[in-house]
């Protein structure tokens, strides 16, 4: 099929662009990369007025390094983030996990903020960010505001975002070398969407014992489920099998999954047990 | 709604007008009437619609004609010249890298650009290039001894 007919903007300063938004309101519809907006406008499920295409917008866009912490541009793609040399040796987890998501020809133009204004359940960025606790910068005519990821999804496809409103950039704080990472997605085939999948923030004491998990499961719910779990729950306990299997044994009690025409809900509650527990497994550190 | 864009295509300089909604997968091939891209799912899975923009792959039907304005695109259409086809082309036909030839023109653009961008790639990474790509005639075996017969050469 083919997308209904709409107006292309491609503003070349942030004035044009909150022109163009307040002109067109609801109806205007943010172009990054494009590589789930389109899909969808070609198969009519989405058909906006106004296409806004923020490529000559510059200040959306790189990844940096600012003191503590690390900067990811809306516009940054996928593929600028999986081979960027400070993400693959700070965020290694970031990048990895960006390396699931759909085919290279995706990534090449897909993007980071896109991926998360899109807000998909089954993707792996929205899940990225909750479980690392970033906080994003959205972008409006009145100025910015500033967001915790973990208050920034409010269901399928739906985000705090506001009309008018764009997500500028998101910050990862810098991560310590007493957290350790991990991620795994559970899909039919490479490229296909995730059944179920974990991405685990491990913080281990001086002594080796884990003083906090976060972890946040996507493909699961309606969007990403955060669980965080303290020394309360977890004891006094090094990151082994006994703790692994504790936590995955809780997630699969609590966890309410989706049903769909993959998946049923009982197998899902499955995968996302074995998807915590393979997460937990890897311990990615950064370097 | 249309716009005037301007863009390379195969080494040529282009000036055209374009709906507003036009695909560039549709572009190149009902208006410039470039019929190697093929379409076939229209949405960003099967890969046989690959091209290159700037040097790197994308899918031309998730992305618009306005928004090529001012960049490079090739197309198979440029990886043939007066010399004939070229090696990874000739290798394809050799080692039965395609039956029905559906995929083949999304496929080449995807392994050209990975001999660009790595000097020898790995098995690996060979995979992960053609992994976006549906090929229900040959089952891969046959892509992926085509493009190693062909490193050796100039792509």
């Amino acid at each position: 099929m083919r997308p209904a007919p709409f107006e292309y903007f491609a503003p070349r300063s942030t004035d044009e662009l909150w022109s163009v938004l307040d002109k067109f309101g609801d109806e205007a519809k943010i172009l990054a990369g494009g590589q789930s907006l389109v899909a969808l406008m070609n198969l009519r499920f989405v058909t906006p007025e106004a296409l806004v295409d923020l490529k000559y917008l510059p200040h959306f866009s790189g990844i940096s390094r600012q003191g503590s912490t690390i900067r990811i541009g809306a516009t940054a793609t996928q593929r600028s983030v999986e081979t960027d040399e400070t993400i693959k040796h700070q965020l290694p987890i970031v990048a990895l996990a960006t390396r699931s998501i759909g085919h290279p020809q995706i990534r090449n133009r897909g993007t980071f903020g896109g991926s998360l204004a899109h807000a998909d359940p089954s993707s792996e960025l929205p899940a990225v960010v909750m479980a690392l606790d970033c906080t994003l910068v959205l972008e409006s005519k009145v100025g910015e505001r500033i967001v915790r990821a973990t208050d920034f999804f409010t269901g399928p496809y739906t985000t705090v975002l506001q009309a008018g409103e764009v997500l500028k950039e998101v910050f990862f704080s810098s991560p310590s070398s007493s957290t350790q990472y991990g991620f795994y997605e559970i899909a039919r085939c490479s490229g296909a969407f995730a059944m179920a999948g974990a991405i685990s923030a491990t913080r281990v004491s001086d002594g080796g014992f884990v003083e906090s998990i976060r972890i946040a499961l996507f493909g699961v719910g309606s969007k990403p489920i955060l669980f965080v779990f303290d020394k309360e729950i977890l004891g006094m306990q090094i990151l082994g099998p006994e703790l692994i299997s504790l936590v995955s044994q809780i997630v699969r009690d609590k966890v309410e999954p989706l049903h769909d025409m993959q998946v049923t809900s009982d197998q899902r509650r499955h995968y996302s047990a074995v998807v915590v527990s393979r997460a937990l497994q890897m311990g990615l550190v950064s370097q | 709604m249309s716009k005037k864009i301007s863009f390379l295509l195969n080494k040529k300089v282009i000036e055209i007008k374009v709906a507003d909604q036009m695909l560039l997968v549709d572009l190149l091939r009902e208006e410039l009437h470039l019929t190697g891209t093929h379409v076939g799912c229209a949405y960003g899975v099967c890969g046989a619609c690959t091209v290159l923009i700037d040097g790197v792959a994308i899918r031309s039907c998730l992305t618009f004609a306005p928004q090529i304005d001012g960049a490079e695109v090739e197309t198979v259409e440029g990886l043939s010249g007066d010399e004939g086809p070229s090696p990874i082309q000739i290798a394809m036909s050799e080692c039965r890298g395609l039956q029905c030839g559906f995929c083949t023109p999304g496929l080449l653009m995807s392994l050209v650009e990975l001999t660009r961008r790595a000097d020898k790639p790995s098995d690996h990474e060979i995979d992960d290039a053609i992994e976006g790509h549906l090929c229900r005639c040959t089952g891969y075996t046959g892509i992926v001894d085509s493009f190693k017969k062909a490193l050796g050469d100039k792509l």
